[in-house]
């Protein structure tokens, strides 16, 4: 018996597009990365559903009936229901509606802390990398500076010296974390700097500039972006915290970890006012790690699925 | 090889940075640099904290007669001289006895002192101490030591309470062991609580030097020192100390024989600890608490008491706001004295709505002054006409203090009816009195031109004289904007010897201050305190801070 | 090699002055000051001249630091405004505790993680690695004070099994006691520095395992367990380092929340206090101490990590012209 093998158009194009698929082009679109990667993860479809719900509802709160700051003793610590879907607090407003609220502040911080940390680390980082010498060992003993101070007890000071508010909250978030984000990217940048290609690319004339911009940044961009999710998580976390300690926006309004101090001091008898703003902290920060996570593999060349 | 390598120096480097800083104080064993073992290191750790442990003796803890309170910090030592904090004052009560304490009837609860008379024209105070009075090493307790108490302010701080009525001295006469005289340039009838204010240090430990006292570092710090009160240090942990009952106390022996004062966390751990039966009272603030405890009366007491004390909204004339007469009056119109009970606290029996800024525990007392009355409708009309409504307001409170920020919450919710937005802040007591006292007391530091509302409170108003509301009407650099006529009649009641005409003219006084809208009297609050039930005389001498007589106290079974 | 060990001593001393001025300005702008504990409303202006004055508040920032400067280098780093006493006894005092606390923290960390890492990693994608890394995605996405509650809920007021807070029990000193207090502590200070450090253990056991050299052990036959311990563990170590220099910030500042909440009397609830009571001679004591751990630890990163990756090491020598 003869074995036919029929090789037409369809089967010649099905070929060529497997081709395409296989090899590592430089060029790939970062974005269908990213996109194929999720795709095929459970747990980070689930997240970014997540955030989508948690940005859309906090850019939609003013929308609630509730005036989230107007007090309603009557309902003073109600049982959730249909009016008031997570109960009330303390003074008689609604929880939810706080919540909505407490996500605006908790996420626009976090976001613009993460900001302006990528935007000076990374400065920094791929300069002091880069360039190297004197201008780097000084850069370095600058960021080890922030790197050692601790950051915790200092952010609270700071917080009691300027006016409490978003900007401030903002500024010291930012102020002890672009020195992490500096570290890595130096480090990333100098053994860059020594791989290959960036050597070739010298060797044909390329000026220092150009060099950083077009072949070091796009590779640092992957553990960049990675860096920028957890960014958001981690300054999330630590605004929390800071509102923890009373350091947050001044009442009446919400963040959600001035809501978890709040909360506090009924957590024995009312512990669902302190379970609301404090899962709503872990899936958020939860999802922005499990993204990052998921982009790292998605930007990562390495990686063979 | 190389990475072998790498991983030692990993774990030396590691125990290494560890030993340097924790082989502080004592040459601690030489940990061994290979110890990666979690369970090994973890023991060599512990051996170290049990060797650094004081030595006294392990004796389990007593569960009849041990009455445990929390503290919110371990002080590193426990000197009569130390204060700045009513946790410290509690701290040390058990301690250190006063010579005697106003009560809230209007009388005197007699301590270290036998007798105090003032004479007919109220400028001689004869204090004679009681006969039996020992130090609890055995030292009798005389003059001598308050004299040295004297010296000792003086040294510190430049000046004592008790030596001078405004820049005018105070004659100061030992008679004796035990009597003492005291003769005011003129009547002043304050001075009665800041000779009770004033507390005898040991003379004999320190040999009558108070430069001594001032540079020690290390007496105060060991269980053992000499005391006055009913109970000895005899046992400093890291985080609690243990106080032993004397049995040569002058007035009998404590039923209580142990009393541990240990720190427990911030937050809702006190409640956690108390209903674990860690701990054996602690205060209530909210009324949710109250009704939760009021409802297992079969597991714990509840003890109720007057804390003499009035919170007050105070309007800063620096302020940059700088609101004239109408804007204030809408101001106070707008405020629902009931409702910001009610929201703050929950219920008048946490605290009530004054009508004075004198309390009733003060003799000087009058219920019939007039309160501020609340009218929204003329608040508002007052508003757009003094062109009140609209601006934005700086508010500032004390966070350390209970209640406060629900307060705050409140106030801004009523006012914003008006048109009025609060800007709060809320703050440490250290960064709170430097700000709220800028004109009274810090010399005018600049910080009074950043606030334009503020809410504070005056403690231990009780007794037979204007007590705190005396200073206030009688203010320095016009720090509060009352008339100067204020402080004239403030000063007459001082010096008044005869009572009803005290009365009079403070009624009168006050009322005067109350016309100006400056001051708004927001509680006369309530101390709450929840107690296991085997514990008893928490309210024999309702004297805040907590406890001025421990001989009261009792755990049963 | 030695040189760059002096380098890097230099730079390290260099750094830990700065820290000081640093801290110093920024605790110097704060409002508020000590002299709150001291002065009353009956005191007439004079009187609170010669508190301020004794106090040496009122000299200018810059005389402030040098006078504290030159007594901290001679190890007197003063004595606390608040309580009267030498600030150098009071920190030494206070610093067994802490470090009790971080080391057991630090160990128990890294000895669950880097295991549970491996094993995560390389059983990549089954529902041993989806159960690691959950629990690692939850360690790291808590509020530590948070967690540290919910801890106190369940196991202090629900179950009765463990103390609420402190370090012993009144009157009782044994180990059985200490390990009692320190459960809940240890394990809420470990959890968010197990759980990143889970997470990089794994995606570097990951990226190993693509490695070539790995499949070249694979087809002589060496067993995974063998692959793991020996070739994959030790290359996973480098980027452990890094972090470790970086977890020691959290520790040291984690260490102040956590010793609030469970009311552990360490260094770091000492100086919550003292940041309240604006009492600075403390709070530069402990910046200076916390800053030293810090820069210890990433001086000792700094140097295994160059010594390790040799490209890093090449690439030093090239700039210093060998």
């Amino acid at each position: 018996m003869e074995n036919k093998i029929v090789i037409d158009e369809k089967s010649f194009q099905r070929m060529e597009k497997k081709e395409k698929d296989l090899g590592t082009v430089y060029h790939r679109s970062l974005w269908k990365d990213i996109v194929s990667e999720i795709k095929s993860n459970p747990a980070a479809i689930l997240a970014v559903i997540f955030l989508t719900i948690i940005i859309i509802a906090a850019l939609l709160a003013p929308m609630s009936p509730y005036d989230p700051n107007k007090l309603d003793l009557a309902n003073k610590f109600a049982e959730p229901s249909m009016q008031h879907p997570f109960g009330c607090d303390e003074y008689g407003r609604d929880y939810f509606t706080r919540s909505l609220y407490g996500g605006r502040v908790s996420l626009l911080v976090g976001f613009s802390a993460m900001l302006v940390t990528v935007l000076i680390g990374t400065t920094i980082g791929i300069f002091s990398g880069y360039i190297g010498g004197k201008l780097d060992m000084f850069l370095m003993r600058f960021t080890d500076i922030f790197l050692a101070l601790p950051s915790m007890l200092l952010m609270i000071v700071l917080n009691t010296i300027l006016k409490p508010g978003m900007i401030t909250l903002i500024l010291v978030l930012s102020l002890f974390s672009w020195a992490g984000v500096a570290r890595i990217t130096r480090a990333e940048t100098m053994s860059l700097k020594e791989r290959d290609f960036v050597l070739a690319s010298k060797n044909l004339g390329a000026g220092s500039l150009l060099v950083a911009v077009q072949h070091i940044l796009p590779n640092i961009l992957g553990p960049l972006i990675v860096a920028a999710s957890l960014g958001v998580a981690s300054a999330i976390l630590t605004e929390s915290s800071l509102s923890f300690l009373g350091l947050g926006i001044s009442i009446p309004n919400a963040s959600w970890g001035s809501m978890l101090q709040a909360a506090q001091s009924h957590i024995l008898d009312k512990p669902m006012l302190a379970v609301y703003p404090g899962m709503l902290i872990l899936f958020t920060v939860l999802s922005f790690n499990i993204l990052g996570d998921v982009l790292r593999s998605a930007l990562e060349p390495k990686i063979v699925k | 090889m190389k990475k072998k390598i790498l991983a030692l120096m990993l774990a030396a480097a590691m125990a290494m940075s560890m030993v340097a800083c924790g082989s502080g104080d004592q040459g601690t064993a030489q940990k061994p640099a290979e110890e990666t073992k979690t369970e090994q290191t973890t023991e060599t750790k512990k051996e170290e904290s049990t060797e650094k442990k004081e030595e006294t003796p392990a004796a389990p803890a007593e569960e009849k007669d041990t009455f445990t309170v929390a503290i919110s910090y371990m002080p590193d030592q426990l000197s009569p001289a130390s204060g700045g904090s009513d946790d410290y004052t509690s701290m040390t009560r058990p301690l250190f006895d006063r010579l005697y304490m106003e009560n809230n009837d209007g009388g005197i609860d007699y301590y270290m002192a036998e007798s105090l008379d003032i004479s007919e024209d109220g400028k001689t105070y004869t204090l004679k101490i009681r006969d039996d009075v020992k130090w609890s090493d055995g030292t009798p307790v005389t003059t001598k030591d308050i004299q040295f108490a004297i010296d000792f302010a003086i040294l510190r701080y430049g000046r004592s309470s008790v030596t001078s009525i405004n820049g005018n001295p105070v004659e100061i006469q030992v008679v004796d062991d035990k009597t003492m005289t005291f003769t005011l340039p003129e009547p002043y009838a304050y001075y009665i609580v800041s000779l009770s204010s004033l507390v005898p240090y040991p003379y004999h430990v320190f040999d009558g030097d108070a430069q001594k006292m001032l540079d020690d570092v290390t007496y105060y710090t060991k269980p053992g020192f000499a005391t006055t009160g009913p109970y000895v240090v005899s046992e400093i942990n890291e985080d609690s100390v243990v106080y032993t009952a004397r049995d040569d106390y002058y007035r009998g022996t404590p039923s209580v024989k142990k009393v541990v004062m240990k720190v427990i966390g911030s937050g809702s751990t006190k409640a956690i600890a108390f209903e674990n039966g860690e701990i054996d009272y602690m205060r209530l603030t909210t009324v949710d608490e109250l009704e939760k405890y009021e409802a297992q009366s079969d597991k714990y007491n509840i003890y109720s008491f007057s804390e003499a004390r009035l919170n007050y909204l105070q309007v800063n004339p620096y302020g940059p706001a700088n609101l004239n007469d109408e804007q204030r009056e809408a101001l106070f119109y707008a405020i629902n004295g009931d409702e910001v009970i009610d929201g703050a606290y929950g219920s008048d029996k946490l605290a009530t709505n004054p009508n004075s800024i004198l309390t009733p525990d003060i003799s000087l007392y009058d219920p019939e002054t007039p309160d501020y009355v609340y009218d929204l409708e003329k608040a508002k009309e007052l508003a757009k006409s003094s062109g009140l409504e609209g601006m934005t307001l700086t508010y500032i409170y004390n966070a350390d203090r209970p209640n406060m920020e629900a307060v705050a919450v409140v106030l801004q919710q009523q006012l914003s009816q008006i048109g009025v937005t609060l800007q709060i802040e809320g703050m440490d007591s250290s960064s709170f009195f430097p700000r709220f006292f800028a004109a009274s007391s810090y010399g005018m530091n600049g910080q009074e031109k950043t606030w334009d509302l503020g809410t504070n409170g005056w403690d231990s108003m009780r007794g037979r004289t204007l007590n705190q509301a005396y200073s206030y009407l009688n203010q320095t650099n016009n720090a509060w904007g009352l008339t100067p006529t204020c402080g004239e009649l403030a000063y007459k009641v001082n010096t008044c010897t005869d009572p009803e005409q005290a009365k009079a003219k403070a009624s009168e006084v006050v009322k005067i201050a109350l016309d100006q809208h400056r001051i708004y009297p927001l509680t006369y609050t309530n101390y709450i305190i929840v107690s296991q039930k085997n514990v008893t005389g928490l309210d024999k001498h309702p004297i805040v801070p907590e406890f001025a007589d421990y001989l009261d106290i009792s755990v049963n079974g | 090699m030695l040189k760059l060990c002096l380098r890097k001593l230099g730079q390290l001393a260099i750094v830990m002055v700065l820290i000081s001025f640093f801290s110093f300005a920024i605790i110097d702008l704060a409002p508020g000051d000590i002299s709150s504990m001291y002065l009353t409303e009956d005191m007439s202006e004079e009187e609170k001249q010669i508190v301020i004055e004794k106090l040496g508040l009122d000299r200018s920032m810059p005389e402030q630091y040098f006078s504290w400067a030159s007594e901290a280098i001679r190890g007197n780093f003063g004595v606390s405004l608040s309580y009267k006493t030498p600030v150098a006894p009071m920190l030494m005092k206070r610093l067994p505790s802490t470090i009790l606390l971080m080391g057991c923290s630090l160990l128990l960390s890294l000895a669950l993680s880097i295991p549970l890492g491996l094993i995560a990693g390389y059983k990549k994608n089954t529902w041993v690695d989806n159960l690691i890394s959950g629990f690692a995605y939850f360690g790291m996405s808590i509020p530590s004070f948070y967690f540290g509650m919910l801890m106190i809920i369940l196991f202090t007021a629900k179950l009765h099994i463990l103390p609420s807070s402190g370090m012993h029990t009144v009157g009782v000193n044994t180990p059985l006691d200490t390990i009692q207090h320190m459960i809940m502590p240890v394990l809420t200070m470990a959890l968010s520095t197990m759980a990143s450090k889970t997470r990089y253990v794994r995606a570097n056991t990951i990226g190993q395992l693509s490695e070539e050299y790995v499949l070249a052990a694979k087809a002589k036959g060496t067993p995974p367990r063998k692959i793991l311990s020996k070739h994959i563990l030790k290359n996973t170590l480098l980027p452990i380092i890094t972090i470790l220099g970086m977890n020691m910030a959290s520790l040291v500042c984690g260490s102040f929340i956590i010793e609030s909440v469970f009311g552990w009397p360490g260094v770091g609830s000492f100086a919550m206090e003292a940041i309240g009571k604006r009492d600075y001679p403390i709070i530069m004591a402990y910046v200076m101490l916390s800053g030293f751990i810090l820069v210890v630890g990433n001086f000792v990163a700094d140097i295994l990590y160059s010594f390790a990756d040799p490209r890093i090491k090449r690439g030093i020598d090239a700039v210093h012209g060998k």
